[in-house]
C-alpha cells in the first residue's frame, strides 16, 4: 500500500537541507496526500512516533486517515517551529489568525489524534478564548452539542444557578 | 495508543472515511483542558450548563482551581445587583472547588467577608490579585494573608482601603513571597522607606517587585536589592525621588534582568471618580 500512495505522491518537502538525516517519514492525510517529513518532526507527533517505534522503524509512511491534507500542513508548521524553540506569542498570534472556527476545531482534533501536547494546549486556549462572554447557546452551536439534559435535570439545574442569574438584563435571562 | 492507531490503518484498507469525531467522546482531561482555561463567569453561567457530560465535568474540583473573575465586562456595571450577583458566583465557585483554590482573581467587588470566606476555605492560595476592589480592607486582607503561609503572588491594583500598611505584614505571614505588585490609589504615604526595609527584610525569596509611585529613598533601594538577592524584575515607574544616575543605578542595571525606571511612562493613574460612582452605588443598593 506504501507504494500506491507514494506513486500518487504530492510532496512537500519540509527539510532539503538534511541529506545526511535518515529517511524521512511520510504522513499521508485522509485525502491520499503525502507529506514528507525529517523524522524529528514525526517525533513531535508522539501517535506516529510510537508507531515507527511499534515496527522497529521499518514503516515509514503513515496514514492519518483523520487528518486531511488541508490540516496537515499547520501541524507541521507548528512542530517545525516548536523544534526550532520558535513558538513565540507572535507567532501563536500569526497562526491562529489564519485559521476560521472550524479549522480551529479540525486542528485541535488532528491535535489531539496525534497526541501533540504542545499544540494541544495551545488550541485549548484558542477555543477557550473563541467561546469566552458567549452565551450557552453560542457554546452548544459551537461544538454541535444538543442541550440534552432531561427536564427533570434541568429543573434540578435551574434551582442550583437560580441566583447566578438574577438581577441580570432581561435579554440574558432569556437565553438561559 | 498503538492499538487504537492500527485500527486506523485498517479503515484507510477499507477505504472508509472515519466519522467527525463526537465533543462529547473525547476523554475527560481533553475537555478539562479546554473548559479550566474559561473565566469563572463563563464556567458556571455557560460552560456547565452546556449538557449533562459538561455539568459533570464540571463537578470536578480541579476545574476550579483558579477563580479568575477579572474579565466580567459581558455584566453591566451600572446594575446595582452586578457585585451582588458576582459576589454569588465567585462563592458558588469557592464551593467547587473544595478547599483546591490555588489562584484568585477579583476586580470590581467583593468585600471583606467574602475574602475572609475564600481564605477560610483554601488554606493552600497561591495567588492573589485584587483590582479595585475598594471595599477590602487593610486588617482583613492581613488577616486573610496570616491564613496562608503558601501565598507566593500578591497584586494590590486600586483597591482604596489597602494602603502601605499592609506590606509590613506580607513577608511576615507569608514567607514565600514571589511576585509582588502594588499600584496604591493615593501617593504620599509617609512609610516609604520604611516600607522598603520591610521588603528588604521579610521577603528573600522575591523574583518581582512593582512599587508604583513609592516615595522611596536610595536608602529603601538598596535595601531591598540587598534583601532580595533573588529578584530579577523590578518596576520603579513613579518612585521619582531615587537618583540612578550614580553607582546604585548601575547595581540595578546589573542585578535586574527587567527593569522599568522611575521615568518610564506609567498609564496606571488612579480614576477617583470612579471609586466615588462605586461609593455612591453602594449606598443606593444598601
Amino acid at each position: 500500500m506504501a507504494e500506491e500512495v507514494s506513486s500518487q505522491m504530492n510532496s512537500l518537502s519540509i527539510s532539503e537541507t538534511n541529506p545526511s538525516s535518515s529517511a524521512t517519514i511520510s504522513l499521508v492525510s485522509g485525502d491520499d496526500i503525502v507529506f514528507k517529513v525529517e523524522p524529528t518532526i514525526a517525533k513531535e507527533m508522539e501517535t506516529v512516533q510510537s508507531f515507527i517505534d511499534e515496527t522497529d522503524g521499518k514503516i515509514t509512511t503513515i496514514p492519518l486517515p483523520n487528518i486531511s491534507s488541508h490540516d496537515l500542513p499547520y501541524v507541521i508548521e507548528y512542530c517545525e517551529k516548536s523544534i526550532a524553540g520558535k513558538i513565540t506569542k507572535e507567532f501563536e498570534a500569526e497562526f491562529v489568525k489564519k485559521l476560521n472556527n472550524e479549522e480551529v476545531k479540525e486542528l485541535f482534533l488532528a491535535a489531539n489524534y496525534l497526541n501533540i501536547k504542545k499544540l494541544l494546549d495551545f488550541l485549548s486556549q484558542v477555543i477557550a478564548d473563541r467561546i469566552a462572554n458567549k452565551s450557552v447557546e453560542y457554546v452548544r452551536r459551537y461544538f454541535g452539542i444538543e442541550n440534552d439534559f432531561t427536564p427533570e435535570e434541568e429543573a434540578k439545574l435551574r434551582e442550583e444557578l437560580a441566583w447566578t442569574f438574577t438581577g441580570v438584563d432581561p435579554d440574558d435571562e432569556d437565553e438561559n | 495508543m498503538a492499538s487504537s492507531f492500527w485500527s486506523h490503518v485498517l479503515e484507510i484498507e477499507k477505504l472508509e472515511i472515519s466519522p467527525k469525531p463526537n465533543w462529547l467522546e473525547l476523554p475527560r482531561d481533553i475537555t478539562i483542558n479546554i473548559l479550566q482555561r474559561l473565566g469563572t463567569l463563563d464556567l458556571v453561567t455557560s460552560a456547565s450548563v452546556v449538557c449533562p457530560l459538561w455539568w459533570n465535568i464540571c463537578r470536578d474540583p480541579l476545574i476550579w482551581t483558579t477563580i479568575d473573575m477579572m474579565n466580567n465586562v459581558s455584566l453591566s456595571h451600572t446594575q446595582f445587583a452586578y457585585s451582588t450577583r458576582l459576589e454569588k458566583i465567585c462563592r458558588y465557585a469557592v464551593d467547587r472547588s473544595c478547599g483546591h483554590l490555588k489562584n484568585i482573581y477579583i476586580y470590581k467587588f467583593g468585600n471583606n467577608d467574602l475574602l475572609y470566606t475564600i481564605a477560610k476555605r483554601s488554606s493552600k492560595l497561591r495567588c492573589i490579585r485584587l483590582k479595585e476592589c475598594h471595599e477590602i480592607s487593610n486588617d482583613f486582607l492581613c488577616e486573610v494573608l496570616k491564613m496562608q503561609p503558601y501565598l507566593e503572588e500578591l497584586d494590590i491594583y486600586h483597591c482604596y482601603r489597602l494602603r502601605w500598611f499592609v506590606f509590613e505584614y506580607i513577608g511576615q505571614y507569608c514567607r514565600h513571597m514571589k511576585s509582588l505588585k502594588y499600584f496604591p490609589c493615593l501617593k504620599g504615604d509617609y512609610l516609604c522607606d520604611y516600607v522598603a526595609f520591610v521588603i528588604g527584610k521579610t521577603m528573600p525569596e522575591l523574583r518581582h517587585l512593582t512599587i508604583f509611585k513609592n516615595e522611596l529613598s536610595n536608602d529603601g533601594l538598596l535595601a531591598i536589592l540587598d534583601g532580595c538577592p533573588f529578584l530579577e524584575s523590578l518596576d520603579l515607574r513613579g518612585c521619582i525621588y531615587l537618583d540612578l544616575d550614580g553607582s546604585l543605578g548601575k547595581r540595578c542595571k546589573e542585578q535586574i534582568k527587567e527593569l522599568w525606571l522611575p521615568t518610564d511612562s506609567a498609564d496606571h493613574s488612579f480614576n477617583i471618580s470612579d471609586y466615588i460612582v462605586s461609593l455612591q452605588l453602594k449606598s443606593i443598593h444598601h
